[in-house]
């Protein structure tokens, strides 16, 4: 049983209007998100990514066209946007750049603490938004912001967002700047993350992220959605990508790269995994003449 | 708007591109012209001058095609700040009591002189900040940079590091816009987080409160960014002012010339009104 | 400084000079940070390396491998604790040579508008040869010939800030360009580039390595490395592993223990080979050399 959690209706968005500045974000955007799946939002710079996050947990009042975020009606000017704001998790692109705290503990329990959460209770969330992301509470609660790693500090981020216990989770590209080994462990934390429940909405450069987690897809392109559908379908379409300013990920142009030299491999393979399977299964073929 | 909207509040440092002749004007002329008018605008002490002030800086801002709505929207927000100096002048300050009494209250004591002196105070800033705007929205900070290292050339010889104080105050200018963007992001992420940033409708004291976990990041962030940048400066070899040769190179026309003189006899008008 | 010791760059040396001058030698390169109230860092310990003119180079390494610490050493960011480092047969610690080094070696970092200094595209890619001296004529001959190079000429009178990244970073490339380079150093200077910004960028490095520029570039994208003609990876400070990337990516778990990853098809073909033995290593990392061995496998 799915429930519509988000619901957007031809959302328009101008930045600095009325101003010799002014351009135009977003034009006409559609977009849902149901209770337990993981939705992908791709574009190049500029094609509106950020701006559609932002009004997804009420950052802004939709300009134009309707958001419905857990069944609150943006528009109503009656709204409060910080309970929309709390309960929709919005981690922005490095945010380990946004950590104001000098310890990590404390860091992580702004959120609930500006909810009302005290004492025990307070401790309780904040250990457990720390468990979610693999730092150990006692290890790290302690711990200077400033000498974590690249990869710590973004968890500790991402822990800061999580101890508002959203019901949803807005991450606008998650892995970028990280290396290889904090991003998997990341991908990771996410993968947990959707296992429990919890609704994720994701905005990557990264088509390989995307291919791991995106149930469905949309990419902008021009303030417009050009493409959407099941991540399967959208990802394994190459040529419209990059004519998108996009591409598919690397597994799926590496075995079109095959099929072209003759490698006659099936199937819709996004990851590595699936990749193997297909190929496996295509030795296996060649096996019985 | 929106309430995360600053790049849109912040108008001091934006250069609005365009084709007017104060566009096309030398930078050194317009920087000249800015000085010239800085210190009339502050020496001026009728009203007269000051309307005369006014209404040639609103002719300017005609010449230059800017927006009136886009040039006031800097005087806006001052004016709060304005008004309490305003009315300090008018009540508080002692000097002022001249002309003729019009109320009193305990130590307030409000006269015409005192009236006058308020009133010649809003008109100084607001001419001052349109001024600068226009400066500002007419000369890219590039063009002011350069306008500013050739006027100040002549005394590299006295041992005035010239290029390297263009290029701070270059870089300076430049930087606020870019400011203004990353606190608005900032905000945003800190209101992602349940902050109280742009929910609730507080007075002064909490906005400042609001602002507050801003700081350090903001402040963070613009130290790494100029490191960033030096780096890349040496990378392509800077090494300071000396030695250097010269992409841009100016040259005042007549028209800028008879512009100059034309706003320096205003300048003197205004004073001696 | 002399204008006679500028030599003329961006050109594949003549078949005169020895092939086997190298461009860039390094010889036990150690360098020692001293972080505030921290204990010393030692980020490279003695590293030996060099580069030949004309090569294409891929620079890998887990975080806190000295990648980036060696980078800055190439174009006398950085002068080492001990060691030398010859830029075309000029020593880095060499004051006198320095601006001339950094002419030799340009350098293109990772987050593309905090390296551009001026306001208007062209006046950046001044800035470059505006501090080695180059008079105003010839500065508008390079100028103009960097921007069409890296194709920007049409914009060359906009605000950087309002580029996309990846123009950013073409600008980038032709401030470098402009200071007449015999190399470029990039640390991940596609980090922060969406795909079609990465592939307008490689498009312009292959270019321009196709026209003699060597090219060193930090990468953790091992896919990327996979289209360099050599792979030098880094671990703790020294080179760990130097080899064309058939080579490099074959012992995968040397790779592993590296804090490495594999490229795409090396991937592959490592986990094909564990369920079918008889799978012929790929004589290249790409699609072409995977291809084959899957063509030739026979059970």
């Amino acid at each position: 049983m799915s429930e519509l959690l988000i619901d957007v209706r031809g959302l328009r968005h101008t930045y600095m209007p009325g101003t010799p500045f002014a351009s135009i974000a977003l034009d006409g955007v559609d977009f849902r998100l149901e209770s337990g799946e993981t939705v992908g939002v791709v574009g190049s710079t500029g094609a509106g990514k950020s701006t559609l996050l932002q009004h997804l947990n009420g950052l802004y009042r939709p300009q134009e066209g309707e958001v419905h975020v857990l069944g609150r009606d943006l528009r109503d000017p009656g709204q409060d946007l910080r309970e929309v704001r709390r309960s929709v998790g919005l981690v922005f692109q490095r945010p380990e750049q946004q950590i104001f705290s000098q310890y990590v503990g404390d860091d992580v329990a702004y959120g609930p603490r500006l909810l009302g959460l005290a004492g025990e209770a307070l401790r309780e969330r904040v250990r457990w938004a720390m468990d979610l992301v693999g730092l150990g509470f006692l290890d790290y609660k302690d711990r200077l912001t400033w000498t974590l790693s690249g990869g710590e500090q973004r968890k500790a981020a991402l822990a800061g967002v999580l101890a508002l216990q959203p019901r949803v989770l807005i991450l606008d590209e998650p892995t970028a700047g990280l290396d290889p080994q904090a991003r998997l462990g990341l991908l990771d934390d996410l993968r947990r993350l959707r296992a429990e429940g919890l609704a994720l909405v994701v905005a990557s450069h990264n088509m390989e992220d995307i291919a791991l987690l995106a149930d469905r897809l949309y990419v902008l392109q021009g303030g417009r959605v050009a493409l959407e559908g099941p991540a399967r379908q959208v990802l394994s379409q190459g040529e419209r990508l990059r004519a998108l300013g996009l591409d598919a990920p690397p597994v799926v142009n590496l075995l079109q790269a095959l099929r072209d030299l003759g490698v006659s491999v099936g199937g819709d393979s996004l990851t590595l995994d699936e990749a193997e399977e297909a190929l496996a299964a295509w030795l296996d073929g060649r096996r019985s003449p | 708007m929106s309430e995360f909207d600053f790049l849109g509040q912040v108008t001091i440092g934006q250069y609005l591109p365009g084709d007017s002749p104060l566009h096309r004007m030398d930078p050194r002329a317009k920087l000249l012209m800015a000085l010239a008018w800085i210190a009339a605008v502050v020496a001026c002490r009728s009203l007269l001058g000051m309307a005369l002030a006014a209404l040639a800086v609103a002719a300017g801002l005609w010449v230059a095609r800017i927006p009136a709505r886009f040039a006031l929207r800097s005087v806006w927000r001052a004016l709060p700040f304005l008004a309490l100096l305003a009315v300090l002048q008018v009540l508080v300050m002692p000097g002022n009591r001249t002309g003729a009494v019009l109320w009193q209250w305990w130590i307030v004591t409000v006269t015409t002189g005192g009236l006058l002196a308020g009133a010649l105070l809003v008109a100084r800033f607001v001419v001052l900040i349109l001024a600068i705007s226009l400066l500002s929205f007419t000369t890219g900070t590039n063009d002011l940079m350069h306008g500013l290292e050739h006027l100040l050339r002549p005394l590299q010889r006295l041992g005035l590091p010239a290029h390297e104080l263009a290029l701070t105050f270059d870089i300076a200018l430049r930087s606020v816009p870019l400011l203004a963007l990353e606190a608005e992001r900032l905000a945003k992420a800190q209101a992602s987080r349940g902050g109280e940033f742009g929910g609730a409708k507080g007075g002064a004291i909490r906005r400042v409160q609001q602002a507050l976990p801003l700081l350090v990041p903001l402040f963070l962030g613009a130290l790494q960014r100029a490191e960033r940048l030096a780096l890349a400066m040496e990378a392509r070899g800077y090494v300071g002012g000396r030695g250097r040769t010269q992409w841009v190179a100016l040259r005042m026309r007549s028209a800028d010339y008879v512009a100059l003189a034309l706003v320096l006899g205003i300048a003197v008008a205004v004073v001696l009104v | 400084m002399s204008r006679a010791s500028l030599r003329p760059s961006g050109l594949p040396r003549g078949p005169f000079l020895s092939a086997d001058t190298p461009l860039i030698r390094v010889v036990g390169l150690t360098h020692t940070y001293h972080p505030e109230g921290a204990p010393p860092l030692e980020a490279l310990r003695g590293l030996d390396m060099q580069v030949c003119a004309g090569e294409r180079v891929a620079l890998v390494g887990a975080n806190g491998s000295g990648k980036s610490t060696l980078a800055r050493h190439l174009n006398a960011l950085l002068l080492p604790t001990s060691g030398d480092v010859w830029i075309d047969g000029l020593n880095t610690r060499d004051a006198a040579h320095r601006r001339h080094i950094r002419a030799l070696v340009g350098m293109v970092f990772q987050i593309p508008i905090d390296q551009i200094v001026a306001t208007v595209v062209e006046e950046d890619v001044a800035f470059g040869p505006e501090n080695l001296g180059v008079p105003r004529a010839e500065l508008r001959e390079r100028v103009r010939e960097s921007l069409e190079r890296v194709g920007m000429w049409e914009l060359r009178q906009r605000p950087p800030h309002l580029l996309s990244p990846g123009q950013q970073q073409r600008v980038a490339i032709a401030a470098a360009l402009a200071m007449r380079p015999r190399c470029l150093v990039l640390d991940e200077a596609t980090a922060m580039l969406d795909p079609q910004g990465r592939r307008e960028l490689w498009d312009l490095l292959d270019r321009l390595h196709a026209d003699g520029l060597t090219l060193l570039y930090i990468t953790h994208d091992m896919d990327d490395a996979a289209r360099a003609e050599r792979i030098i990876a880094l671990h703790q400070g020294r080179v760990a592993l130097d080899a064309p990337p058939a080579r490099f990516f074959g012992n995968a778990e040397r790779v592993e223990r590296l804090g490495l990853g594999l490229s795409t098809a090396a991937e592959l073909a490592r986990r094909l080979s564990r369920r079918f033995p008889t799978l012929p290593a790929p004589l290249t990392q790409d699609a072409a050399g995977l291809a084959q061995a899957l063509l030739e496998w026979r059970p």
